[in-house]
């Protein structure tokens, strides 16, 4: 053999974002990482729509970034427009997006890799897992070489088996233009893994020079635009629109008449594919009295014509696809760049790992990303985070980083997959996946996370610095709203009626004047010296300060719930536990937990099916099992 | 499984003791107490030491007792106990503990303080091994019980409780997780499906009453002058001796209950303390106030009188305070003679007349018609809606009743979604505790079956 090296602390099986976050989260911590991925002018490709973010979404992000991880930056760096969603509703569920630009986005991840310390890549398609004794111990590549390393994180996407339809053609493949990863789902399902098969898709693409902008909506970027890292200081970059256009009843009826066409509707795939996701087939046959249905028009870059029309995802043949696009306002003319298809892929079920990604059957190797069954760039770079992070702590027997439903969406998100697993179709993030929503804001992602990605070695000290700062000032800001009286004088009630807010009766906080719906921080300040802080605010500060006064009360009865939350999740199950000599157990509950597996008495609750009774009879085999040991060791 | 929250539960065994007692376990044992029990001397408790004291029912004192708190990491089950004994009536701790579960306890459930003295580990290994089949039984009889108790019209209320909450739920979700997407809200429907949902469960909520009727049976009470022989008919229906009879007037000073069944009917009787014009006697004036609170408790009233002579003036007393109730005119010692006229009796008081002798059991049979006469009829005429029968459900289901009280008031302030979205998500874990757990992945299913979503 030549020069390359063949021994890795981490090799990371995927140039996607699971992949990049893996290999950059365990460079970060010191580790000697190898990326493979078989082709490197693909990494960081969005193979779907061109945007970073969305509602859920973009709380991931946040948390990546807070987490030291990449995406933030990347976007910050490339992003052709952003915008906050939600801006009429209250700071939790306010959420960032951007558009990208593919090409740009590409280019910066390459050179990131590039560029890191510690990350080593490589053009090579693994061929095999090396696999000794229930243990990883490195990947096989198509070029026969061995490559060793104590941890194997596999991040395949849609590769898997890949398959893609249009119409009635089918080709395998892992993406357009990319070749599948043969092999290695045969090898996982001989290991022990349950693998299953999923379904998604995505649009075609037009060039932008064949659409009739005039008179389509146009949505505009914000402005000023609001970066999604803390480290960004602020989005230089032009922006560029996005229009709207809608389906009609030509459309409909286009689509209609060519159903018996689409690969999804001949039964040539099985599966519907995701409900948030649907395709543009699935749309028309289950809102048959729908009218219209909303097309994004999204440039997929500034150096490139080609447009991702959101909202046309399709596996219809590719002449019906020509004519259902020309038959949208302000595609008469438009001429199809790439068709859209259907894909489907393998996955592996979830609940066979460690809430550290780690995989059960096999130790030392990890899974994230689309092989988990989920869907989306920020799902699988979050989990490729964890995965990258915990491949590392591992090694150095060290506890994993898990995060909490209460900490982190990236948390939620880990325990669903683990505990839940994903049903039918692939898993996205939603707020509302959430049980303490309240508590999880894009905003506060730095003040939840800062510590944890300090304490596992993800963030310098100099960005440890800045949160540690940025934490303060809040708690600085707040503790003077609290301490900051006004008396109900003349003078003062004067003031508040000329502002046209309710006078006072007692001596009032500025704090509690903030809890009232109508007054924002904003106004507490203006025209008021003497109620302004000493040294003005920076806007994030103040956003958390107002958020964290007004949102005190319902914040309040969400800790309390995650208080009791929190007993039974650090509640631990022992890995030996025998289900099956738990008297009292239906046989039902105790195939469930054996399948899962849970590591905590919280998790084991949260499996379907697990009911209270059962979790009761768990909790006190437990206590039962320590007395036994405390009488052993007496 | 809530862990820490405080458990209230009468402890004692079932039926008629010397003694009853009601225990609470958790954090706010005392705070919670200290809403039905009053301490004769103000001040802290101090852990282990018995206060005397009255239990009390907003104004009323129900009973005399004596309460003790045994601090956490020094009581049974390892928690913050309080323990509130009084005699054993088992009407008068019932009262308590629903007055307790008003104020924010959870009933207990049956094992449940035995459980939390083993996960405290206040318990050794071989009585572990018993909590264990204790639980075991606990959730096969759970699942009985609800098999039992959620059929027919019950399961299909709740049912539609539950589904008008997810769907409510899902309304609100939509709009915070789908904000970009095509979708149009109806703010009226969103408060017409909570209001739905809130007068369903209400109306479970006020059925309890009379699903406890039908579970624990109607009562009645027995009201007369001191000495026209309350004690001795009671007997007389039970066959057997149980209150204590004397000659002396104003031997029943409590009111004692007693369960028996006419014609199918369960019933508890309520023996009463005599009514009197007037006493001096402050131990009685508390009875007198006893058995007008009883009237007012009561379905039905045994109105007793001593047919061997003309009515007096503590009679007409009696008369007066049963006047609001239904009652049934007993008059009682026939085998001393008559000298009351039924049918005088009868326009007096519009109510129908029974001439018994509790002595020789002349009329009881008699008797025993006309009572199921009067409380059946209300059986019958009680309506096929679903009754809530068991505390815990109605507990759960005020609970959610109350969080959707919340949520329309966010409604009408105008708050965002997703706070009122934690209003509607606590009356579904409500809802839940009874139906069954509700999922987030209930809430998508629904968003998802309704809205055309997905670009």
């Amino acid at each position: 053999m030549g020069s390359f090296e063949t021994e890795f602390d981490v090799i990371v099986v995927g140039g996607g974002h699971a992949g990049i976050e893996a290999v950059l989260a365990a460079a970060r911590m010191g580790a000697r990482g190898l990326l493979l991925t078989h082709n490197l002018d693909h990494i960081g490709q969005m193979s779907c729509n061109p945007a970073i973010g969305g509602i859920g979404k973009g709380h991931l992000v946040k948390e990546i970034d807070a987490l030291g991880g990449e995406m933030g930056r990347a976007i910050d760096a490339t992003g052709i427009q952003f915008r906050r969603l939600n801006t009429k509703k209250g700071p939790a569920v306010q959420a960032s997006r951007a558009q990208a630009d593919k090409a740009s986005y590409r280019t910066y991840m390459k050179q990131r890799l590039e560029s890191a310390v510690g990350v080593t890549l490589l053009q090579a398609s693994v061929a095999q897992l090396l696999v000794d004794a229930g243990r990883v111990r490195g990947v096989a590549t198509d070029m026969g070489e061995s490559i060793h390393a104590a941890a194997v994180i596999l991040t395949t996407g849609t590769f898997l088996n890949g398959l893609m339809h249009v119409g009635e053609r089918s080709q395998a493949g892992g993406r357009a233009g990319d070749a599948p990863a043969l092999g290695i789902s045969e090898q996982l399902a001989e290991l022990g893994f349950r693998v299953g098969r999923l379904k998604t898709g995505t649009c075609p693409r037009i060039d932008a020079r064949t659409i009739d902008y005039a008179g389509l909506e146009v949505q505009h970027g914000d402005d000023p635009p609001q970066p999604f890292s803390t480290t960004t200081a602020a989005i230089e970059q032009p922006q560029i629109p996005c229009h709207i256009t809608f389906t009609n009843a030509r459309t409909h009826e286009l689509i209609r008449a060519s159903l018996g066409r689409s690969a999804m509707y001949s039964g040539r795939i099985e599966s519907t594919g995701p409900r948030y996701c649907p395709s543009i087939e699935d749309k028309i046959v289950r809102f048959a009295d729908k009218e219209r249905h909303q097309i994004f028009l999204e440039p997929e870059g500034r150096d490139t014509v080609e447009v991702y029309p959101n909202g046309l995802s399709t596996s219809l043949p590719l002449e019906v696809q020509v004519d259902m696009v020309r038959s949208i306002a302000g595609l008469e003319n438009a001429r199809i760049m790439r068709p859209g298809y259907a894909i489907e892929y393998d996955y592996v079920d979830p609940t066979q790992l460690h809430p550290s990604l780690e995989t059960k059957p096999v130790a030392g190797l990890f899974h994230a990303g689309q092989i988990n069954g989920t869907t989306g760039y920020e799902e699988a770079g979050a989990q490729g985070l964890i995965a990258g992070a915990n491949a590392v702590l591992a090694a150095r027997g060290e506890a994993p980083l898990v995060l909490g439903r209460d900490q982190a969406y990236v948390g939620v998100l880990v325990d669903d997959l683990v505990t839940k697993g994903v049903g039918g179709e692939p898993y996205r993030m939603f707020t509302s996946r959430a049980e303490y929503r309240l508590l999880l804001r894009e905003d506060n992602a730095i003040l939840r996370l800062g510590d944890t990605a300090r304490r596992a070695g993800l963030i310098d000290d100099r960005r440890y610095a800045a949160q540690s700062a940025f934490a303060a000032a809040v708690a600085a800001e707040i503790d003077r709203l609290e301490a900051t009286l006004l008396r109900p004088t003349p003078a003062c009630n004067a003031a508040l009626r000329a502002r046209g807010w309710a006078e006072i009766l007692q001596p009032t906080s500025l704090a509690q004047l903030l809890r009232r719906p109508e007054i924002s921080y904003g106004d507490l300040a203006a025209g008021d010296p003497e109620h302004a802080p000493a040294n003005p605010v920076a806007a994030p500060v103040a956003r958390e300060v107002e958020t964290t006064i007004k949102y005190a009360g319902y914040v309040k009865r969400q800790e309390d719930a995650v208080a009791r939350f929190r007993r039974m999740d650090e509640t631990r199950i022992p890995a030996s536990i025998a289900y099956a000599e738990i008297v009292g157990l239906s046989r039902e509950v105790c195939e469930k937990l054996e399948r899962v597996r849970p590591e905590s008495l919280g998790q084991a609750g949260r499996i379907p099916g697990v009911t209270p009774a059962a979790v009761s009879l768990l909790s006190v085999h437990l206590q039962r099992g320590r007395l036994t040991a405390g009488r052993k060791s007496a | 499984m809530y862990v820490g929250d405080t458990i209230a539960a009468i402890a004692t065994a079932p039926g008629r003791g010397g003694i009853g007692i009601v225990r609470l376990s958790g954090p706010r044992s005392r705070e919670l107490a200290e809403s039905v029990f009053r301490p004769q001397r103000a001040g802290a408790w101090s852990s282990h030491t018995l206060r005397h004291g009255w239990l009390v029912e907003g104004e009323c004192t129900l009973d005399e007792a004596l309460g003790v708190w045994m601090r956490a990491g020094a009581s049974y089950t390892g928690e913050d106990v309080v323990e509130l004994q009084a005699h054993g009536s088992p009407a008068v701790l019932r009262r308590v503990v629903e007055a307790l579960l008003a104020s924010g306890a959870r009933l207990a459930e049956p094992g449940e303080f035995t459980e939390r003295a083993f996960l405290n580990g206040r318990l050794d290994l071989a009585q572990a091994e018993a909590v264990a089949d204790l639980i075991d039984a606990r959730g096969a009889r759970a699942a009985e019980i609800a098999a039992a108790q959620l059929h027919g019209g019950l399961s299909e209320s709740l049912g539609a409780v539950r589904a008008e909450l997810i769907e409510l739920k899902a309304l609100l979700e939509v709009q915070l997780d789908f904000a970009e997407e095509d979708v149009a809200i109806d703010a009226a429907e969103i408060e017409a499906r909570r209001a739905r949902a809130a007068q369903t469960l209400a109306g479970l909520v006020d059925s309890y009453a009379h699903g406890k009727r039908a579970r624990d049976g109607v009562r009645v009470a027995i009201v007369g002058r001191p000495n026209v022989g309350k004690s001795s008919l009671l007997n007389a229906l039970l066959g057997e001796e149980r209150a204590i009879v004397t000659e002396i007037a104003g031997t029943t000073r409590d009111v004692i209950d007693e369960s028996i069944e006419v014609a199918g009917i369960p019933m508890i009787l309520s023996d009463t303390p005599g009514l009197r014009a007037e006493t001096a006697d402050q131990v009685e004036r508390i009875g007198v106030e006893r058995t007008a609170a009883a009237i007012q408790r009561a379905d039905g009233v045994l109105l007793v009188v001593d047919a061997s002579r003309p009515l007096t003036g503590e009679d007409e007393e009696a008369l007066r305070a049963s006047a609001a109730a239904r009652r049934l005119v007993v008059a009682n010692k026939s085998d001393l003679g008559v000298v009351l006229a039924p049918n005088e009796l009868r326009e007096r008081t519009s109510a129908d007349v029974v001439v018994v002798s509790a002595r020789s059991h002349a009329g009881l049979n008699e008797l025993r018609g006309a009572l199921a006469r009067m409380l059946g009829e209300e059986e019958a005429g009680g309506s096929a809606a679903p009754v809530l029968t068991r505390e815990r459900h109605r507990h759960a289901l005020q609970h959610a009743g109350d969080a959707l009280a919340l949520a329309q008031r966010g409604l009408r302030d105008g708050a965002p979604p997703e706070i009122v979205a934690v209003s509607v998500q606590e009356a579904l874990d409500h809802v839940g505790e009874v139906t069954g757990a509700v999922s987030n992945e209930d809430v998508l299913d629904e968003i998802f079956r309704r809205f055309c979503l997905g670009k």
